[in-house]
């Protein structure tokens, strides 16, 4: 490392300026040559769910993926210009993605426990995060949290694997609640269950919001509107990059869009 | 949609599945058939009628009308005194006292030494099952003195037993144990060195020309014959390295006449040979590691090591280690690279360690089927049968491994 | 190919607009026969018009429940679903617009068994310009005109005062001659059903606009 690592702040507790969780600033990013994401900006609100929604392949993902460096997971990825996050540029070359991304969290469109035990996969994540506390405890309350608990509470040692698709996908948001993060990404995080297992979801990020800030990629309009307080949409332009069209209150966006666009894609006469 | 524009020809597309069903089968039919005649002939090999002749009739050494069998360890002694020189039995004395061998022992001694049965002629077993009849007129013929007995060259004895000049009295244990020695120090070291690889090449390595250009030459080195890796590790381990591979570095060995030709060369030329499969599968092994492990846990925070450390290997573990059985055995079957780099094909001290000089089952075998004795040829079938022995168990262990870590989730 | 990724739910949204303008024009005709019955002493014409009520009752339900269909099938957002709602609010406001005209033609019946007939003053303008608010409003849903829909609901002031006018007329009138009250209180009744015809034009009116911008904002102050 030629770069000494620079720390992101803490928000301290008297802080209450803090109306917005995580900034986008002139954010691209490119795929080798290809630009995915064009020029965003975007303040996403602290401790409010903020839903992304586009047509397929307009970039959400992406733009999600920006906000904790997990695009660089991807060769060839890079992204240009700042995201902030407690007042500091993720992006900057001092910042260690590591450390961004036990601050931000994510939770996956599939389900993907690791092929543990339930209570590894929930205590995996602090344990290798140097957790000082009382696993046992930190494990409940996790799962609590994401209302498994009382589901697996009798076969914490069981694999996470042996649960169905909606207790898995709740397991990974307890896996993701157990680092504590600030922030919570969902790329798609209902698409592979069923409805009463999509509400159970939605429920849960209602939960969540109260202590996280959370951002949903979503293709259900429909969940977006019940679940989120802004509502993003995304559209590719001529060059097939993603542009921010329209920003704002989820009740806005769904009764009175303003962007011609937008009402088009939400109502479904897109294309 | 009318039908006539669907031209379905159902019976021409049945009959093209039907033909190439049968081809499949053949294809099977045929490896079966193969592996069936390898076993056969192996198997028909190892068993069968032999002719033996003693030297001394057993008859002539009973002592009162008490048979040879039933003769007491004392009435033995009394017979080996009789029957060798003082010379031989001092030697046997100093080896271990008299007083102190069992009368098997003892019995042994005299049926090798007195009695001295001597093969001379063997049948295959399906000569034996099937003409016995004739085996016996010709027998009785030929050798009127020999006695018909069913063999069994496969028997404990030529497990335990070291290699020996008589078809016999040779064993195989110098073989195995040279063989157990080779392969152990063939794992050492390419198993840490193929999974290292293959790990920094799936994982760490960007996507380079130079990278590519290894990956190329990995894979073309899975498909270069062994004897060249043979001549590779006669230049390498035996000549350049040999104070190394001799052991006289350490002072393992005596200076004086040690060589590089030793089981810790033979090893790490094996180990060079199947490096580049052991590789190969390591990494596609590990490219089977789902992305969506890999993200799960780069989302909590993880380095690059602890996902690869906790995730990725475990999960590629039991695809590694099917993926790399092949490659062991295939190590232990090889042959031509021990030849080249000299491997002894007659050592009758068990091999202690890595500077030991060997030999290996299939040099060995290699070696007892270019003898022009025929029983020669029984005892190299009866070697053919432990070393698929040991590979199965070899491979059944590596399975067992493998099952006991995959079933953990 | 569909041409519209929605195509059936246009059908749809295209009929309930075809049958609130058809309801529109029913509940028109019935203030207009209301008042025709009235200025023209019809009592056959007003007696129509307090049979076809039921008729436009029900056909107002049938709209109601196909938007509750669609709300619960289609989950109509944004511009669809102002549609849809604004739809619910105007069939409501048609529905009564048209009990107003039976409410007048009921009266009149009333009227003609008065023994002391009155003048009707003022009431044939202030029914006209009832009639044309109604008039405009609807041409401003069936075109989606929000600049006439403003223009209704700002001659809602216009209707007060015309309102205004003719109850003071009628109270003056009554006040002369106490005899004229039983009749004048009848003709303060159909008077005050006019002005109501005006005021749930202007609702319509507002839905238009509701409809088309999304901005919900009382005009009619
Ligand atoms: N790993 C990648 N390499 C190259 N291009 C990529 C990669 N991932 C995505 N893209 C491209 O970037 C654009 C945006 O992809 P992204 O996955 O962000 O879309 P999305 O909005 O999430 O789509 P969906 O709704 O289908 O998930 C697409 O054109 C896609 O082809
Ligand atoms: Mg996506």
């Amino acid at each position: 490392m030629a770069l000494p690592s620079l720390a992101i702040p803490h928000r301290d507790a008297g802080d209450t300026n803090g109306v917005y969780a995580i900034e986008a600033r002139d954010l691209n990013v490119y795929y080798g040559n290809f630009r995915a994401v064009k020029d965003i900006n975007l303040k996403v609100h602290r401790r409010q769910i903020t839903a992304f929604i586009g047509p397929s392949g307009c970039g959400k993902s992406t733009l999600l993926r920006a906000f904790n460096r997990m695009n660089e997971l991807i060769p060839n990825a890079r992204a240009s210009g700042k995201v902030l996050f407690q007042g500091q540029n993720i992006y900057d070359p001092r910042v260690d993605p590591v450390e961004v991304r036990r601050r931000i969290g994510m939770v996956f469109q599939k389900p993907n426990p690791f092929p543990k035990s339930i209570y590894e996969n929930v205590a995996w994540g602090a344990r290798i995060n140097g957790y000082l506390g009382n696993m046992d405890a930190l494990v409940e309350q996790s799962l609590r949290r994401a209302a498994l608990w009382d589901e697996v509470k009798d076969k914490l040692h069981q694999s996470g694997l042996s649960l169905s698709g909606g207790q898995q996908q709740r397991l990974c948001i307890a896996r993701a609640i157990a680092v504590r993060p600030e922030i919570i990404l969902m790329d798609e995080p209902a698409s592979a269950l069923d409805p009463i297992a999509t509400l159970k979801i939605e429920e849960l990020m209602r939960e969540l919001s109260e202590e996280y800030t959370i951002i949903i990629v979503t293709h259900n309009m429909q969940q977006a509107a019940r679940v989120s307080d802004f509502t993003a949409f995304l559209l590719m332009d001529e060059d097939r990059a993603g542009v921010l069209v329209e920003y704002g209150p989820t009740r806005q966006i769904f009764t009175r869009p303003k962007d011609k666009r937008t009402e088009d894609y939400i109502t479904g006469r897109f294309g | 949609m009318s039908a006539d524009i669907f031209n379905t020809r159902l019976d021409a597309r049945k009959r093209a599945g039907m033909i190439s069903h049968g081809l499949f089968m053949a294809a099977t039919i045929v490896g079966i058939v193969a592996l069936t005649a390898l076993l056969y002939t192996v198997i028909v090999q190892s068993f069968g009628l032999v002719a033996v002749e003693n030297r001394v009739d057993p008859a002539t050494l009973a002592v009162n009308g008490v048979p040879l069998e039933e003769l007491s360890k004392e009435q033995l002694i009394a017979i080996l005194q009789a029957n060798l020189s003082a010379g031989v039995i001092r030697r046997y004395e100093s080896e271990q006292p008299f007083a102190e061998r069992t009368r098997e022992n003892v019995y042994a001694l005299v049926l090798e030494r007195v009695v001295q049965p001597r093969i001379v002629e063997s049948w295959s077993l399906s000569d034996s099952l099937l003409r016995r009849a004739a085996i016996q007129a010709e027998t009785a013929a030929k050798h009127p003195n020999a006695k018909l007995v069913f063999r069994s060259w496969l028997r404990p004895d030529f497990i335990t037993k070291p290699q020996a000049s008589v078809p016999d009295l040779a064993g195989v244990r110098t073989a195995i144990l040279g063989s157990l020695w080779t392969i152990l120090i063939t794992l050492v070291v390419a198993f840490p060195i193929g999974v290292g690889a293959a790990i920094y090449l799936e994982e760490y390595a960007r996507d380079t020309w130079l990278t590519r250009a290894i990956q190329t030459n990995i894979t073309n080195l899975a498909g270069v014959p062994s004897i060249i890796y043979g001549m590779l590790g006669l230049a390498i381990f035996v000549r350049m390295l040999e104070p190394l591979t001799s052991g006289t570095l350490f002072g393992a060995a005596d200076p004086t006449t040690a060589n590089g030709r030793t089981i810790l060369s033979a090893g790490l030329t094996l180990a060079l040979l199947i490096l580049p499969l052991l590789i190969i599968n390591s990494q596609e092994a590990i490219r089977a590691v789902p992305r969506s492990l890999r993200q799960a846990a780069y989302g909590l925070g993880a380095t690059q090591w602890q996902t690869i450390w906790h995730h990725v290997l475990p999960s590629a573990l039991p695809g590694i280690l099917t993926g790399n059985i092949l490659a062991v055995s295939r190590a232990i079957g090889e042959t031509a690279p021990l030849v080249v780099i000299g491997a002894s094909t007659f050592i009758v001290i068990d091999p202690n360690g890595p500077f030991s000089k060997f030999t290996t089952l299939p040099i060995q075998i290699y070696q007892w089927t270019a003898r022009p004795q025929p029983e020669f040829r029984h005892i190299a079938a009866a070697a053919i049968v432990v070393l698929l022995v040991m590979l199965l168990s070899l491979n059944a262990a590596a399975v067992l491994l493998r099952n006991r870590y995959t079933r953990r989730w | 190919m569909p041409t519209s990724t929605r195509a059936h739910f246009d059908k749809a949204l295209q009929r309930l607009h075809e049958s609130v303008l058809q309801l529109g024009s029913r509940a028109r005709r019935a203030v207009a026969n209301g008042l025709a019955a009235l200025t023209d002493g019809d009592a056959e014409l007003a007696r129509e018009v307090i049979a076809t009520d039921v008729e436009i009752n029900r056909l107002r339900y049938d709209i109601e429940f196909e938007c509750y269909s669609l709300l619960a099938t289609e989950q109509p957002v944004a511009g669809d679903m102002r549609t849809i709602v604004a739809a619910l609010t105007v069939v409501g406001d048609l529905e009564r617009i048209a009990d107003h005209g039976k409410k007048v033609a009921r009266t009149y019946l009333r009227l003609l068994t008065d023994p002391r007939p009155m003048d009707l003053g003022e009431i044939p303008t202030l029914g006209a310009l009832s009639l044309s608010m109604l008039d405009r409003a609807l041409a401003a849903f069936a075109t989606h005109d929000v600049a006439t829909a403003e223009a209704v609901c700002r001659s809602d002031d216009q209707a007060d005062a015309q309102y205004k006018r003719t109850f003071n007329a009628i109270v003056a009138a009554m006040v002369e001659d106490p005899q004229r009250i039983s009749a004048g209180t009848h003709l303060l009744q159909i008077a005050h059903e006019l002005e109501r015809v005006a005021d749930r034009a202007t609702n319509v009116a507002e839905r238009v606009i509701y409809t088309v911008t999304g901005e919900l904002i009382e005009l009619n102050i």
